[in-house]
């Protein structure tokens, strides 16, 4: 019975311990993932607006 | 015909840029891969605390991490009011977000490692009020930042809030011995352990660095995105 008490014990502080290790993956990567997407679709735009801006028609000096 | 060396010279920059950042990258995940392995298989396990006790090898490098980051803004905010430089505005505004990055995993990994230990998630213990207070007072940094318009004004103001918040961190580090509290106090540790928080150390500052420089990226993108529709709307 005391081998079981000791188990549930060791059990219980190890899953605290997955927990942290897991919180700070976890929160690390989505953080990591985030900017990756914000920086992809803002390059997108970049490159769209240069298109842009080089196909518009110069104006025509007065 | 004249050459143009500024163009080449900035691809060639552009170019390590791209290296340095791909090198960071998988120097931050051996790091990290390191760390761990160093945690789970090296490092004895503590006599009082048992397994739980290795939160700290994570939770000790995640502190110095938010530290670093919110010097970081007050470096970056002084210089920022200083010289005017949008550089470095961009700077300050990133090492916020990540300094709160990290300072969140302070404020997860301790309770975590507090309730088997203490038998309680949280305690208005000095140590850890001053750093859920270090917490709100750059979440109110990043939240101006999002949330108001993008103006000179406004960045003045988030300087001086990032510049006056960094006087919780000293009061923070010194509150132990200022205050009664149940934080646990640095003593010295076995040289097992010190290896294994200073690897753990090295790899969280790759992973700082790295993003870092992901997200001064991304804010360099966004102000030229700016600076591009502001040339659309004066071509029309």
């Amino acid at each position: 019975m005391s081998d079981l008490y000791e188990f549930v014990a060791k059990f219980d502080e190890l899953s605290y311990l997955f927990a942290a290790f897991s919180a700070v993956w976890l929160v690390i990567f989505l953080y990591a993932v985030s900017i990756s997407r914000r920086q992809r679709a803002l390059a997108k735009e970049v490159q769209l607006l240069r298109k842009l801006l080089d196909e518009q028609p110069s104006r025509p000096s007065r | 015909m004249t050459s143009r060396p500024y163009p080449a010279a900035a691809r060639a920059l552009r170019r390590v840029g791209y290296l340095a950042d791909n090198l960071l990258l998988w120097l931050s995940g051996v790091a990290m891969l390191a760390a761990l392995a160093m945690v789970f298989l090296y490092v004895p396990t503590e006599r009082v605390q048992g397994p739980v006790q290795r939160i700290f090898y994570f939770h000790l490098p995640a502190a110095w991490m938010a530290f670093l980051g919110f010097f970081t803004v007050a470096g970056a905010s002084a210089a920022f009011l200083w010289q005017g430089k949008r550089s470095v505005d961009r700077l300050a505004r990133a090492a916020a977000e990540i300094g709160m990055v990290f300072c969140s995993l302070v404020l997860l990994t301790g309770p975590l490692w507090a309730r088997p230990i203490w038998g309680v998630w949280w305690t208005w213990d000095p140590r850890l009020t001053m750093t859920l207070v270090l917490w709100l007072i750059y979440a109110a940094y990043v939240l101006l930042r999002a949330l108001a318009d993008d103006t000179e004004t406004v960045a003045r103001y988030a300087a001086v809030l990032g510049i006056i918040g960094v006087i919780d961190i000293p009061i923070l580090y010194v509150s132990i011995h200022l205050w009664r509290g149940i934080h646990p106090k640095v003593e010295p540790l076995p040289p097992e352990m010190v290896l294994t928080l200073y690897v753990c150390a090295v790899a969280f500052v790759c992973v700082f660095v790295c993003l870092l420089r992901l997200r001064v990226g991304s804010l360099r993108l966004h102000d030229e995105i700016q600076a591009l529709r502001r040339q659309a709307l004066a071509a029309l």
